[in-house]
């Protein structure tokens, strides 16, 4: 029994020491960070376009999945600007709860409030027209911005198995015609391509029960929990992201 | 080390963990070794971590053997981890299943399977489940067969249809969740394993390869799931306020119906081995 408490007091100390751990590192990294903003007096915008200069390889469709309850729309708005800068010409937002479908007129209100130069290259939660050619052209393309919650996930799947069996029980379907590309046509986002980059924000990584049709070969990686999401660690896991080699099985 | 697994016990361990065993090549490469070896290595690996898993208190494993898209990788592979299953895991009152298209294996390999499931269903000291010619894909469209099938034959009707029923009818039918999942080799991709299955998981990816996987990386995984638990736990609690969607009558026995016609199947490949 004494041993018990003694053990679970252990881990206890060393998840508390681990938790210090990393709120130093975190710290470190932000003072750094700071002093060279400083000395280099860089703007995000200077880092974006560094960053574009030197990428081949930039997600076509990159998700931002929100894993906590405090979603910040301020947040949305920054990271939207920041995709525009790199040529991603496409965005969601995933938040299980749909806090920001809820709060869609909300984030198109603050864009407009915060960014008002970029207004123009938005296209929210559309995307009947598909940008130019991977996004990567001189001038700034068009962006889509979707915001997706549980029901656009198994939810979507479930709405598509009623719907097919629907068509089976009027005989216009046979179960045996049903095949994955079949359910890939029909789950088909109008265009839209599966995401390449997942990049988590939260406690935990979790898919969160993102799309499980669509991202058998999405790259998960996680933000830091700063206070806000910095443009440098955007950066950072974008260079990640272009690092990355898809072996397929080989 | 000992000690270390003691102290992690304490805390939360998860009930269900699920590995993508990957890096076999690269590990072999690295060595300077054929492929072939690689693989033995992370058989013999695959050993070693259910033995930690079952010290931990872990009650049931799965873990992605080779998916569809490999499946052109040699036999030699899958007798190696046939046989594993036979000889350690079997006599250590491990109940092992087969997840995956098992149609799209010669019939050797079926009749393999079959039997490994049969002689250990009733064990129940712990549970290894293997994903083998496996993508959630082709998980996920067997099962919207299935259920057409029942709509067809008039079991359930196209209103029966929830997230719920279509989990019964995954490959996965007979397991919970898992709590968390493990991929090694520095691949940050879930690769098609257990997409639907995971909305609620942990997952932790680890640059190690899998010959590589320590105990000490098992221990790390674990630390990190207890870090995120009340985070986890937090999630369920939101979903658990969702409202619950029962099965109907209708709905109960046409599950009961599939599951039983699954049995039924392997029971016959299995009894088709013995009698041959």
């Amino acid at each position: 029994m004494y041993t018990h408490i003694l053990l679970h007091t252990l881990l206890k100390l060393a998840h508390f020491l681990h938790n210090v751990y990393i709120a130093i590192r975190y710290a470190c990294i932000v003072g750094y960070r700071k002093c060279t903003g400083l000395l280099c007096a860089r703007t995000e915008l200077d880092l974006l376009l560094r960053m574009r200069a030197k990428t081949k390889k930039i997600p076509r469709h990159l998700v931002i999945v929100l894993g906590l309850c405090d979603e910040s729309v301020l947040d949305c708005v920054r990271i939207i600007g920041w995709c525009i800068a790199l040529n991603i010409p496409y965005i969601s937002f995933f938040d299980r709860n749909g806090f920001l479908k809820k709060n869609e007129a909300n984030l198109k209100e603050e864009f407009a409030k915060k960014r008002p130069d970029l207004i123009e290259h938005i296209i929210w939660n559309s995307h009947t027209k598909p940008p130019s050619q991977n996004g990567i052209t001189g001038s700034k393309s068009k962006i889509n911005v979707l915001l997706l919650s549980d029901t656009d996930n198994k939810g979507k799947i479930v709405t598509l198995v009623q719907s097919l069996t629907r068509a089976v029980s009027l005989g216009k379907l046979d179960p045996e015609d049903i095949t994955d590309q079949l359910i890939s046509e029909k789950l088909n986002m109008k265009g839209l391509p599966n995401p390449d980059l997942a990049l988590i924000y939260g406690y935990t990584c979790s898919t969160h029960g993102l799309l499980p049709l669509h991202t058998r070969t999405t790259e998960f990686l996680t933000l830091p929990l700063y206070i806000s999401i910095s443009v440098e660690d955007f950066i950072y896991l974008l260079e990640r992201y272009s690092k990355f080699v898809q072996r397929y099985g080989k | 080390m000992t000690l270390a697994l003691k102290i992690i016990k304490t805390g939360h361990v998860p009930k269900h963990v699920a590995f993508i065993m990957d890096g076999n090549r690269r590990y072999a490469e690295k060595q300077k070794k054929a492929g072939i070896e690689g693989h033995v290595e992370g058989f013999d690996k695959l050993a070693e971590t259910l033995k930690w898993c079952r010290d931990l208190g872990i009650i049931e494993v799965t873990v992605y053997a080779f998916s569809i898209e490999n499946f052109n990788r040699s036999e030699e592979e899958v007798s190696g981890l046939m046989e594993l299953a036979r000889d350690k895991l079997a006599e250590q009152g491990i109940c092992i299943r087969v997840i995956g298209n098992l149609s799209l294996l010669s019939e050797d390999m079926r009749k393999l399977f079959a039997e490994a499931m049969i002689i250990t269903e009733n064990n129940d000291k712990a549970t290894l489940n293997i994903a083998f010619s496996y993508t959630s894909r082709d998980e996920i469209t067997h099962a919207i067969k299935d259920i057409a099938v029942g709509v067809k034959h008039a079991d359930i009707l196209p209103e029966d249809v929830n997230e719920n029923l279509i989990s019964q009818c995954l490959y996965t039918y007979k397991s919970l969740n898992p709590d968390l999942l493990i991929r090694t080799s520095g691949e940050v991709r879930l690769s098609d394993f257990l997409l639907w299955q995971i909305s609620n998981s942990c997952v932790y990816f680890t640059n190690v390869l899998w010959p590589e996987f320590g105990i000490w990386n098992l221990l790390s995984a674990i630390f990190y799931y207890q870090k995120c638990y009340s985070d986890l736990q937090r999630i369920a609690k939101v979903q658990q306020l969702k409202p619950i969607i029962e099965h109907n009558d209708r709905t109960s026995m046409y599950i009961n119906k599939l599951h039983h016609e699954r049995q039924v199947m392997i029971e016959n490949i299995y009894l088709s081995t013995v009698q041959s």
